[in-house]
């Protein structure tokens, strides 16, 4: 995926905020995810219509990370969402 | 808002047109409930018991019961299984369990069958805190908090439990299908005939623990345990199981959860009942 490539939740998954984490649900399939608080934040940019890019800015604004670090870490998280069906890169 | 049931006469289980689109067992693997589609309403089958169709909007049902079932097993069936499938279907939340209500509020007990939800509930009747529910506890929003709906005035227990906790209190005829004793509400086992605002959950561990153990759980694995208790009608309607989660969500995050276990004596209920009064005061509970 390049940096500026759209994402978009599926449309047969909800998630919702429960304390400081994010729980999806694939209502597809009946299988429930976790998200911790920087996933729940990522989660959160791709809901509003972010970038890998645009998020990547938004989450190095709040968090104390490299900006290496934080992509390798967004890319493998989008990924894996893809792989499972829970996000689309458009 | 109450479902309304219609008694048809007694017929055979005669084998349906398709499989069940989704079906509970009991823990040795039997089925307990069949989910079946009749067009448009649901057919829900108790294997040699009874059929209840449940129409589409969850708001009437009608059962045949199997011919040889002559005693209160549909009604027992229609109250404590179906109906709350009925209110899911009406997108209300809905969980297998027991409350009960203590002057801090609502108190829900969670857990798999065996883990002594109702003996908990006898014994918080038997100390003066009057139970709201036994089977399923339906909690719902109400302006800033949430609350626990009385379920119906009655609860079942074991024999053991029974003569240890309220000997003197007589079980209704019996049901068929269980040797748990069906006891109605009386003034040694008061029943909440209102509403009352939910205070905390408790997850029943498997009585391991030789004290009792209290811990705070994470909205996260409250959620997911709310869920796996919970009564749902139709898994294949995302809309409803959509809105099913986001409610059941809501009660995660406004209500505080907790793993409780305790060994399973008899005379260890007293004290636990009154540590739990305590935990569940505003000392013990922070939200």
């Amino acid at each position: 995926m390049n940096s500026a490539q759209k994402i978009s939740i599926s449309p047969h998954v909800v998630g919702r905020a429960v304390g400081e984490e994010f729980v999806i649900l694939d209502l597809a399939s009946g299988a429930y995810f976790g998200l911790d608080a920087v996933g729940a934040d990522m989660w959160r940019l791709i809901e509003s219509g972010k970038t890998l890019a645009e998020i990547c800015d938004a989450v190095e604004r709040d968090y104390d990370v490299a900006r290496d670090v934080l992509e390798a870490d967004a890319r493998a998280l989008l990924d894996d969402l893809a792989a499972r069906g829970l996000i689309v890169l458009e | 808002m109450t479902g309304a049931l219609t008694l048809a006469p007694a017929r055979a289980q005669a084998p349906l047109a398709s499989p069940p689109y989704h079906t509970i067992f009991f823990s040795d693997g039997a089925p307990a409930i069949a989910f079946h589609r009749a067009g448009e309403a649901y057919l829900l089958r108790f294997p040699d018991l009874a059929d209840f169709e449940v129409s589409a909007d969850g708001l009437s049902a009608t059962c045949r019961p199997a011919p040889h079932v002559r005693d209160a097993t549909p009604e027992h069936l229609y109250v404590n299984q179906v109906l709350p499938l009925m209110r899911s279907r009406r997108g209300e939340a809905i969980y297998h369990g027991a409350a009960v209500a203590t002057p801090a509020g609502a108190l829900a007990c969670l857990g798999a069958a065996g883990r002594g939800k109702s003996t908990l509930a006898a014994a918080f009747a038997r100390a003066g805190h009057a139970f709201l529910a036994d089977d399923a506890v339906w909690a719902r929003p109400a302006g800033g908090h949430i609350e626990v709906v009385p379920g119906a005035p009655a609860l079942r227990l074991w024999e053991d439990s029974r003569a240890a906790l309220v000997p003197r209190i007589a079980p209704a005829a019996p049901l068929h299908f269980t040797s748990k004793h069906r006891l109605a509400a009386a003034p040694r086992l008061p029943h909440a005939d209102r509403p009352a605002p939910l205070r905390a959950i408790y997850l029943l561990g498997e009585g391991a623990s030789a004290s009792v153990t209290i811990a705070r759980t994470s909205a996260r694995e409250a959620l997911l345990a709310l869920l796996a208790h919970a009564f749902v009608i139709d898994i294949a309607d995302r809309d409803l199981v959509a809105r099913h989660f986001a409610t059941t969500a809501r009660i995660a995050n406004a209500v505080p959860c907790f793993q409780l276990d305790y060994p399973r004596r008899y005379e260890t209920l007293e004290p636990l009942i009154a540590t739990l009064e305590e935990h569940a005061s505003a000392e013990g509970v922070q939200r």
